[in-house]
């Protein structure tokens, strides 16, 4: 911005489209069928774009307390409905309110901590900065719950036997579930610590390289990049943590049977 | 035989006690001190039968008493410590034999065996294997006898065995079945074993329960 960025043209963004109609050419050429899926994913991500554009520019551009407010809880309600669809089994009532209960204060808290503790936002509510940081936290967690949530049902069904003799010998369910909950764990943090290793070397992150294209300098656009890889490795180890603390005790019943 | 009056006391009494149509018992009582043998041909409801000792399965209808007690009513995990089970299908907990040995301890949290204590739970079950060996690479059969090991072990007051040497081999078996029913009449332990082998059960019980589709009975 501030050292006038090339901005792009319309005509040059949808030049950017030929290499989707290279892809869509190959797979009608392969006979794989899956030539609407990419047409779908590309029309939704254009729609989706346009739209998050406008309403960002119009939110920018009154900053209103309440307006930043309403933007991060309709993105925690989407990350939310979106982890319930994606992870393939179904849920529980109760597996869903802990899953809810884990992404809300897990993001709150590494939202408040990082955003007025670390980076000191001044007006507290400009959504310049609390939108897109608090979207990179609730996304990235939404990502470490997913996986962290089919890892955990999945472990509890493969490794039945295994607990359920754990429990004949007398241990508590948390002894018996704690490989389960354990390997949960590391499946949902493992992503970021596998990033936070390749960062910088195989790869320069989305939000930095912006910053760069934006003519901020690159020392500063590191400050801030470690700053949100902190914030996301917390808030993903903390909202894994919630939900792991309040859902292993769902299975297991008051006899002290696994149910599943 | 006539018991001491000491012996003479109950662990288990089941009265009218059943589980949906799969096991009932009308009146049963298994003894402190004892052997008892439960019986039967496969799918008779064996495995479910011993499972309501331990409250892995609850009775739909009648009572189960442990110790005068109604079982409902007991911390399902100190109810385990006292009675603790080896299921039919014996896993491994771990990457070594010490492991796999200490485990019971760890989950009962009970003091941890010292060495000494688990090489003669190794001779009790006949398994010649290092404390510090890989367990990866047991077979069936010495997995079931590591697992009788970590139960002799964790030291219950009541052995619940499910077809404790299924995987062994005739010879094996004997000695093995042996060892470990001398090691719990010597250590005055209480022992339910589950047994298709009528023979087997007639050789080393002090009781038997016979399961039928009709129910369980005291032969």
């Amino acid at each position: 911005m501030n050292q006038g960025i090339i901005d792009i043209s319309l005509l040059q963004v949808l030049f950017a489209y030929v290499f989707i109609l290279l892809i869509i050419w190959y797979i009608k050429l392969r006979k794989m069928g899956r030539e609407w899926e990419v047409v779908t994913a590309t029309v939704r991500m254009t729609l989706q774009l346009i739209a998050v554009g406008y309403v960002l520019s119009y939110i920018f551009e009154r900053s209103y307390p309440f307006l930043t407010v309403i933007a991060v809880i309709l993105m925690e309600i989407f990350a939310v409905h979106n982890i319930f669809r994606r992870v393939k089994t179904p849920l529980s009532k109760k597996v869903k309110k802990i899953i809810v209960i884990s992404m809300v204060g897990g993001n709150l808290v590494s939202i408040i901590f990082f955003l007025f503790a670390v980076i000191r936002l001044s007006p507290w509510y400009d959504p310049r900065y609390f939108i897109p940081i608090s979207g990179m936290i609730i996304g990235n967690s939404m990502t470490g719950i997913s996986l962290g949530v089919f890892k955990m049902i999945e472990g509890f069904r493969s490794r039945r036997e295994k607990i359920e003799a754990a429990l004949m010998l007398g241990a508590l369910p948390a002894k018996a579930a704690e490989d389960v909950v354990n390997s949960a764990f590391d499946a949902a943090i493992l992503p970021v610590i596998n990033s936070m290793v390749g960062m910088g070397i195989v790869f320069l992150p989305g939000m930095m390289t912006g910053q760069i294209l934006a003519g901020i300098n690159p020392v500063t656009a590191i400050k801030y990049q470690l700053v949100i890889m902190l914030a996301i490795a917390g808030s993903v180890a903390m909202t894994v943590i919630l939900f792991i603390l309040f859902s292993f005790k769902t299975f297991f019943n008051k006899d002290g049977q696994l149910a599943l | 035989m006539i018991s001491p009056a000491a012996l003479n006391k109950e662990i288990y009494r089941f009265e009218s006690a059943g589980y949906k149509d799969i096991v009932h018992v009308e009146k049963a009582v298994i003894w402190a001190f004892k052997v008892t043998f439960v019986t039967g041909e496969s799918g008779s409801g064996k495995s479910t039968f011993i499972k309501m000792l331990n409250r892995f399965v609850v009775a739909d209808r009648g009572t189960v008493f442990f110790k005068s007690r109604d079982i409902k009513d007991m911390d399902p995990f100190r109810l385990r410590r006292a009675a603790a089970m080896l299921p039919q299908a014996p896993v491994l907990f771990g990457e070594t034999v010490r492991d796999n040995l200490i485990a019971g301890a760890i989950f009962s949290e009970k003091d941890l065996p010292d060495d000494e204590k688990m090489k003669e739970a190794l001779q009790i079950v006949k398994l010649d294997k290092g404390l510090n060996e890989n367990s990866a690479t047991l077979s069936g059969g010495e997995i079931q006898r590591i697992s009788l090991a970590r139960i002799i072990l964790q030291d219950p007051e009541i052995f619940i065995l499910d077809e404790p040497s299924s995987s062994l081999d005739g010879k094996t078996e004997k000695h093995v079945m042996e060892n470990v029913i001398g090691y719990i009449k010597e250590k005055r332990k209480t022992a339910v074993i589950v047994s298709h082998s009528l023979e087997i059960a007639e050789k080393y019980s002090d009781e038997i329960l016979m399961v039928n589709g009709r129910g369980v009975f005291h032969k």
